[in-house]
Order: C-alpha cells, then sequence, then structure tokens
C-alpha cells in the first residue's frame, strides 16, 4: 500500500495530510477558523461549515504540494464520517467521495476518536497492545480500554463538559480570545496553583467518569471579582491544577483497575503543559508508562485519519463508496452505546 | 464535448450529461437529506452516459441559493471531483439561470413550483411546493433549467474561462438581499 490522503473538517479545522506505508507523516496542513468563531467565544457549526467549503480543496493541494505528490500517486482516500459537527463532516466526506471517485481510489471511512487514539499509536507502536487511552479535547473527554486494535472499552466518560471545554470557558472568564486552551496554559504558567482550592469534581466518587461543568462556576465568580488582569494567572493555574489533578488520577486509577501498565494522551488537551509533566511523572511511582502524542497530532489533524487508514487497509478494510456523515457513530464493538460526549 | 450539470439546491438532485448531441438526465435517490440524492445524480448520469470523470470536459452547477447543506455537498462534492479528474468546472447561481431562461423567453418552473413566464423571472430558494412531488416529477419540471446549465458550461468552456475547482463557492441567498451579487 502507497500513499494515503486523510480528510478531517470534524470541528473548525479544516486538515488534509498525506501519510506513508509506514506511517510516516509526508505532509499534514491544518487550516484553523479562529478569526471566524471569536466573536462568539465558541464554535458556530454553520459558520465552520462554511469556512470549511470554501477552503478545503485549497487546503488538499497544500498537503498534495508539500508532500510533493500529485493525487494519481495517492493510493487511499480517508475521511472521518464518524465524529463532529454534521455539517462540518459532510463536506469531508463529500471532498473524500469527490476526489475517489474521480480517480476511482480506494475510500476509507474512519472514527475521529478513533484516529485520536491512534495518534499516539504512531508514536508509539508499542500501544498496539493493550493500554489505557485518555482521549480529551473540546469536543469528547473519555477513558478507553484500548483490548486492541478495533477493540474499545469506554470505561469512563464526561458527564457533562469536556476539559478542554472548560478550559475554552475559563479562557472567556479570563478575557482571552477563543479558543483559548492554549492561553489559558501559557497564563497558568506565570501563576500560583495552590492560590485558589477550586474543586476537584468527581474525584472520590469512586467511578471513572468525569465532570467539569461544576468548575466552572467557582472560576467565573472568582474572575469576576478580579480587580484588575494581575490575578488572571493564579486563576488559570488554580483552575488548571484542578483539571490536570482529576485527569490523572482517573487516568491511573483505570490502569491500575483494569490491571494495564501502559497509557496514552491524545486529543487538543494532551498540550497541556501540566498534564504532560504530571501524567508521566505520577505514573512512574506506579510503574505505568505514559506515551504522549506530539502536540502536531494532538489537536485535530488529518494525519491520524490517514494513518488510521493505512493500518485498516493493511489489515483488509473494504473501501465504501456508500457512506454517510453518521457524526454520533458509536466507537468500536464494544462501546456500542457509548457516545462520546453522551451522559450515562 | 461533454458536460454535466448538476443541481441541488432543491428537492432533490437532478443533473444531465450532454455528450454530442445527446442528452441523458438522471436523479437522484431520496436518502437522509440530500446527501445521498447528490452522489447518486452524479453516479447515475456518468454511468448512463458510460463517462470517466476525467472524460468530462467541464462540470456546472447550481451553487445556491437553496437547501444549505445539499447545496455544500454538491459544491465540495464537484470541486474535488473536477479537481481529482482534471476537470474545468463552472458555478452559476440560480438567479443567474433564472435570468438567462427568462431573456431566452423559456417558461420555467422555479424553485417555489411556479411557472415563471417571460418577464416574471423571480426564482425561488425554498422547496416547501415540492414537497409531495416524487423524484422523477421533479426531475420532469427541472429539464429546462438543467439544459440552460448545460449551455452555460458549453459557453464558459467556450470562452476559455479557466474553473478553477479552488474557487468554486456556494451563493447564499443573504449576499443577494445585501446587493454583494446582485
Amino acid at each position: 500500500m502507497g500513499l494515503v490522503l486523510g480528510i478531517e473538517t470534524a470541528c473548525d479545522d479544516t486538515a488534509a495530510a498525506v501519510v506513508d506505508a509506514d506511517f510516516k507523516v509526508r505532509s499534514s496542513v491544518v487550516w484553523g477558523q479562529k478569526q471566524t468563531h471569536e466573536a462568539f467565544n465558541g464554535v458556530v457549526p454553520e459558520l465552520a461549515a462554511r469556512r470549511h467549503a470554501e477552503v478545503i480543496m485549497k487546503v488538499v493541494k497544500q498537503a498534495l504540494d508539500e508532500a510533493r505528490v500529485s493525487l494519481s500517486d495517492i493510493s487511499a482516500i480517508a475521511c472521518n464520517n464518524q465524529h463532529g459537527l454534521i455539517r462540518s463532516v459532510v463536506v469531508g466526506v463529500s471532498t473524500a467521495r469527490g476526489l475517489a471517485v474521480s480517480q476511482a481510489l480506494p475510500l476509507i471511512p474512519v472514527h475521529h476518536v478513533e484516529a485520536h487514539i491512534f495518534s499516539a499509536i504512531m508514536t508509539n507502536p508499542d500501544l498496539f497492545n493493550e493500554h489505557i487511552c485518555l482521549a480529551v479535547a473540546g469536543g469528547h473527554n473519555a477513558l478507553i480500554h484500548v483490548h486492541g486494535m478495533g477493540d474499545y472499552e469506554v470505561i469512563g466518560r464526561t458527564l457533562d463538559d469536556s476539559a478542554g471545554e472548560a478550559f475554552d470557558k475559563v479562557g472567556s472568564y479570563l478575557g482571552l480570545p477563543f479558543p483559548a486552551g492554549a492561553q489559558v496554559d501559557a497564563l497558568a504558567r506565570k501563576g500560583n496553583a495552590r492560590a485558589y482550592a477550586f474543586p476537584r469534581p468527581k474525584l472520590k466518587d469512586g467511578t471513572l467518569n468525569f465532570s467539569f461543568s461544576g468548575l466552572k462556576t467557582p472560576v467565573r465568580m472568582v474572575a469576576e471579582k478580579l480587580q484588575s488582569q494581575d490575578g488572571a494567572p493564579d486563576v488559570a493555574a488554580s483552575f488548571e491544577r484542578a483539571v490536570v489533578d482529576v485527569l490523572v488520577a482517573k487516568t491511573l486509577a483505570a490502569a491500575e483497575q483494569r490491571g494495564v501498565a501502559r497509557v496514552s494522551v491524545a486529543g487538543g488537551v494532551a498540550c497541556n503543559t501540566l498534564l504532560r509533566e504530571e501524567l508521566p511523572r505520577e505514573a512512574a511511582k506506579r510503574g505505568i508508562t505514559v506515551t504522549l502524542t506530539p502536540p502536531k497530532l494532538c489537536t485535530d489533524n488529518a494525519a491520524m485519519v490517514a494513518g488510521l487508514a493505512q493500518y485498516k487497509l493493511r489489515e483488509g478494510a473494504q473501501s465504501t463508496l456508500d457512506l454517510d456523515a453518521t457524526p454520533n457513530a458509536p466507537l468500536g464493538m464494544r462501546a456500542a452505546n457509548y457516545r462520546p460526549n453522551q451522559a450515562g | 464535448m461533454t458536460v454535466l450539470a448538476l443541481d441541488a439546491c432543491g428537492r432533490f438532485s437532478v443533473a444531465a450529461i450532454q455528450r454530442g448531441g445527446e442528452t441523458l438526465y438522471a436523479t437522484g435517490t431520496a436518502g437522509r437529506g440530500a446527501v445521498r440524492s447528490v452522489y447518486s445524480s452524479v453516479d447515475l448520469s456518468l454511468e448512463r452516459a458510460g463517462v470517466k470523470p476525467a472524460e468530462l470536459n467541464a462540470i456546472v452547477l447550481n451553487t445556491g441559493p437553496g437547501s444549505w447543506t445539499a447545496t455544500r455537498i454538491a459544491v465540495t462534492y464537484c470541486a474535488a471531483l473536477a479537481f481529482g479528474a482534471g476537470v474545468r468546472v463552472f458555478g452559476a447561481s440560480g438567479f443567474d439561470i433564472g435570468r438567462r431562461l427568462d431573456a431566452a423567453g423559456v417558461a420555467f418552473i422555479d424553485q417555489l413550483g411556479k411557472t415563471v413566464a417571460e418577464g416574471d423571472a423571480a426564482p425561488g430558494f425554498t422547496v416547501n411546493l415540492f414537497a409531495d412531488v416524487d423524484a422523477e416529477t421533479y426531475l420532469e419540471t427541472r429539464r429546462a433549467w438543467l439544459g440552460e446549465m448545460l449551455k452555460l458550461g458549453h459557453e464558459k468552456f467556450a470562452a476559455g474561462e479557466v474553473g478553477d475547482p479552488l474557487e468554486l463557492r456556494t451563493t447564499y441567498f443573504q449576499e443577494f438581499l445585501t446587493g454583494a451579487k446582485r
């Protein structure tokens, strides 16, 4: 199998990438929509879809150009059709199908969250074996027991907001432009994480589930009382510490409960500095190894989509032109009832 | 010369393909929303004409106004098809097509489902009055429309227009309200 061209349009990033049979990323282009959604402090689905449609072909061309190939050098097309905002997802699906039909290429559909899981596997092939994956971003927040490729068991999930969503909202309380995750992280580096004792939701409830909605309120109350921006770093640091404490504790509890000594972290929040420091440190104390997905593969990207499709093709996946956008599709057979951000 | 015309702005996606002097029409099957309808109308057109995408000279499509999702799918699907096959792709708004028909004195059925006579061109942007018709009946009402689109494709091709798939855009009704496209 040669090169796979991947396309990803789950939310507000338009992405295309070329990945080879050894999972080497030959190109990865991500076109963000920060300016489009900044005024709304969140992603507006219809506007996101419009922007995707405007730029998707340019992004595809750039990905091919940066990989120094043409479409005739591509062996298969892959796209996420199983998670995200439906209006955005259909843009990626229709583009991928059009490219596949134009050159009679195989078309491989993939699940966005599975692609995030695979982004860690692309980093460390040991993860083809059993491990626990903390998949944490703006649109999903789950602990997944990866029994093997394609065999996933969701053992923890958020009951309301994802951690990424909480980062963005707290950023807005502190006057930071959307999306604020990276900026809250930067601000937190200058602050005192012990300045405020924010709650650690569900830390000791005995489950592997998360809840970040309730954390936002006390942070907002503190942020509203700030006399100046001078206090913002302390709020950011204290909030970040609370989130990371919960993520780390639940992830390690999952590994210990399941008797699994390998953990991976994927998704946009996996870029967070404190999480990248704390999780390996605490895991090492328990003899657990942690694979941190490189930041470029953490946020939404198409390299993970193309990489996963490479694996699926190797395992005999069949091409299908009969695909629809099913943005709330379950992840894997064991989790047939799982919807990434659905409570219960 | 072979030209494919696609209109996904209404109740169903309809397509026509013209090869030499022959024109073949196709309509998509009604699926969830218009997604499958867009794909199937294009696939069926190519299949009936025995044409591969790379054998097309041009694709011309209605870029809207119309159903947001179906129109967007049509635009991105055609852009990708054209890019991959190395074919020129031309977009035209529903207003442009309606005006051409009106100027030619051709009565046609607009997307509101009413017959528009000469001098009364007012192409609509909703599909409610077609809610009860089946795909074949709908296609019958769109033949003149598709024929004009094919003619437009021929003209743009002959004029040497670039038809760059990277520049294909959806047309939104708001753009007309604000005068951006009038």
